[in-house]
């Protein structure tokens, strides 16, 4: 199952620049918290702090523990996983070691072999799910930007994470590939995980949140579920020409 | 054996240490100019504890050994936070740091009425050790490649506990890494340390073999080349820096009718193999082809 995750007065600034601002949310186990806003919102600045790349005020807890002290390694050794933007994958490592590297850090040095048998056969199977085993020896340049994109999910996927943030998973694909990839989201990534996903496609906030939450200039401006606060006449004029309806 | 051909195999294997070292830095994604130093701080630590200490030349070595870690984990800690040419930068000055120090660095002792020990630039004379216990340069040899061996076999094992994958890891993104859940910055200051040892275990085996040595023989030239064997036999391997090695001195400094361009031919050879094989000969690229080859 998924982990709660409670944000308590989270504020980033750059300089003199905010961009979040004493932030709260709750995301229950296993929802699908969507994550909306225009263009410099606070959006990708609310992963960054979440997983720790970025330092900033305020508390976070995960399952009732606190994780807002501890550096980004830790955060992500308690079950949290993340995708970028623009596909981020080790380039000098093949597609099936990419995935192994997924799991170096999280799972003990010494294993048995039975053990590493079976950690093969997760990451293949992983691999298989997302329709990337005929790929699994190949470099990552050979790849296209969805099969990359692909590639990061299973990853994700791999890891067994309980929290997953993703950082708008069908920017720079097709329409037919932003189907493809709302398949794989909803049938393997998305059961049993909680999910925070930006994203700027309204259809795809509509069809995989359970809850929406709108920033601008890095404070929420809405909450609520998905049809609801994207009927409200402010709320799109906000994201007016930030959100595709498709 | 052929006198010459050991001496050379010798060089290559006591080089190899000092290429394995810096190959472990760029692997984790920095380039230090400054692996000399460890390989001296290794010389004259292990050759002041068995000429001057008395100390078993085993355990001499070790000494120079861990001595050559330690100071490379000390370094790494506020280098880590560097990176590309200010990392480069800060290698090189503790380089010459190190150089300009032992250059001043003055240790003497009547050992059975041989006045020894580092005189500073005059460097440091009679490490007896292969003389008292009559070791011949084949032995010697022999010593030096079996400590080789072990070090591969070492990089072998760490490659199998996946330790190697994960320093590749943070040569090639720190950020996703540490998302990862990788510690870098321990990862950083360990390889530090690990290349540190190595450099420092090459420099106690060589000062043993010359039985002399001078704060002139670490100077920056010794750490472009320890970095240019890595990047001539490819990265991808440990290998690749021992053929580097056996590229430079193995090919251009023992063929007679090459010596004397060595530095040209070899300066040439860095450029051209930069431009085709950015990431050496044996590149990660190939290592996973020839690995994927092996499964099948």
């Amino acid at each position: 199952m998924g982990a709660a995750l409670e944000i308590r007065g989270l504020t980033l600034r750059f300089g003199g620049v905010t961009a979040l601002e004493e932030l709260d949310l709750s995301v229950a186990a296993g929802a699908v918290l969507g994550v909306a806003g225009p263009n410099g919102s606070g959006k990708s600045s609310l992963i960054n702090v979440l997983t720790g790349h970025y330092p900033a005020s305020g508390a976070i807890s995960l399952d009732g523990q606190q994780i807002g002290h501890l550096p980004a390694p830790e955060r992500a050794r308690l079950g949290m996983v993340r995708t970028f933007q623009s596909p981020r994958v080790y380039r000098r490592m093949s597609v099936i070691d990419n995935m192994r590297a997924a799991l170096h850090a999280i799972r003990p040095t010494f294993q048995r072999r039975a053990d590493r048998r079976r950690q093969e056969e997760w990451l293949f199977d992983g691999l298989a799910l997302f329709g990337l085993n005929h790929l699994a020896e190949a470099m990552p340049d050979t790849l296209t930007h969805y099969e990359l994109r692909l590639l990061e999910l299973a990853r994700a996927y791999a890891t067994g994470a309980r929290l997953v943030l993703l950082d708008e998973p069908t920017v720079g694909a097709t329409e037919d590939e932003a189907n493809r990839l709302r398949g794989v989201l909803v049938n393997h990534l998305m059961p049993g995980r909680t999910v925070i996903l930006v994203e700027h496609r309204l259809d795809m906030l509509r069809a995989l949140c359970t809850e929406l939450v709108v920033l601008q200039a890095g404070r929420k401006i809405a909450l609520g579920r998905p049809d609801e606060v994207l009927a409200q006449p402010q709320i799109r004029a906000c994201l007016m020409g930030e959100l595709t309806d498709a | 054996m052929d006198p010459f051909l050991i001496s050379v195999l010798s060089n290559i294997g006591l080089f190899s240490f000092l290429a394995l070292s810096a190959w472990i830095l760029l692997i984790g994604g920095e380039i230090s100019f400054g692996q000399q130093a460890y390989f001296a701080i290794g010389a004259y630590a292990s050759g002041i504890a068995s000429a001057l200490w008395v100390w078993p030349f085993a355990v001499a070595v070790l000494w120079g050994t861990v001595l050559g870690a330690g100071v490379g984990a000390l370094v790494a800690w506020p280098a880590a936070r560097l990176s590309g040419v200010h990392y480069a930068i800060a290698t090189l000055a503790f380089a010459e740091l190190t150089r300009a120090s032992l250059n001043v660095f003055r240790y003497q002792r009547d050992v059975e009425g041989y006045l020894t020990g580092p005189d500073g630039a005059n460097g440091f004379r009679d490490i007896r050790w292969v003389y008292e216990a009559g070791i011949e340069p084949g032995p010697n040899l022999t010593i030096i490649a079996l400590s080789l061996a072990g070090v591969i076999a070492l990089i072998g094992l760490a490659a199998r506990l996946n330790v190697m994958a994960q320093l590749r890891m943070v040569g090639e993104d720190p950020i996703l890494a540490a998302m990862q859940g990788v510690r870098v910055l321990r990862w950083k200051i360990g390889a530090g340390a690990a290349a540190g040892g190595l450099a420092g275990l090459g420099g106690g085996l060589y000062a043993h073999l010359a039985t002399y040595i001078e704060p002139a023989q670490f100077s920056v030239m010794t750490g472009v080349h320890a970095v240019a064997y890595g990047l001539i036999g490819g990265l991808g391997t440990a290998l690749g820096p021992i053929l580097g090695v056996l590229i430079d001195i193995g090919l251009l400094e023992s063929l007679r009718a090459l010596a004397a361009y060595r530095m040209i031919v070899f300066g040439g050879l860095v450029a051209i193999i930069l431009i085709l094989r950015p990431r050496g000969i044996l590149d990660e690229t190939l290592v996973a082809k020839v690995r994927s080859w092996v499964r099948r």
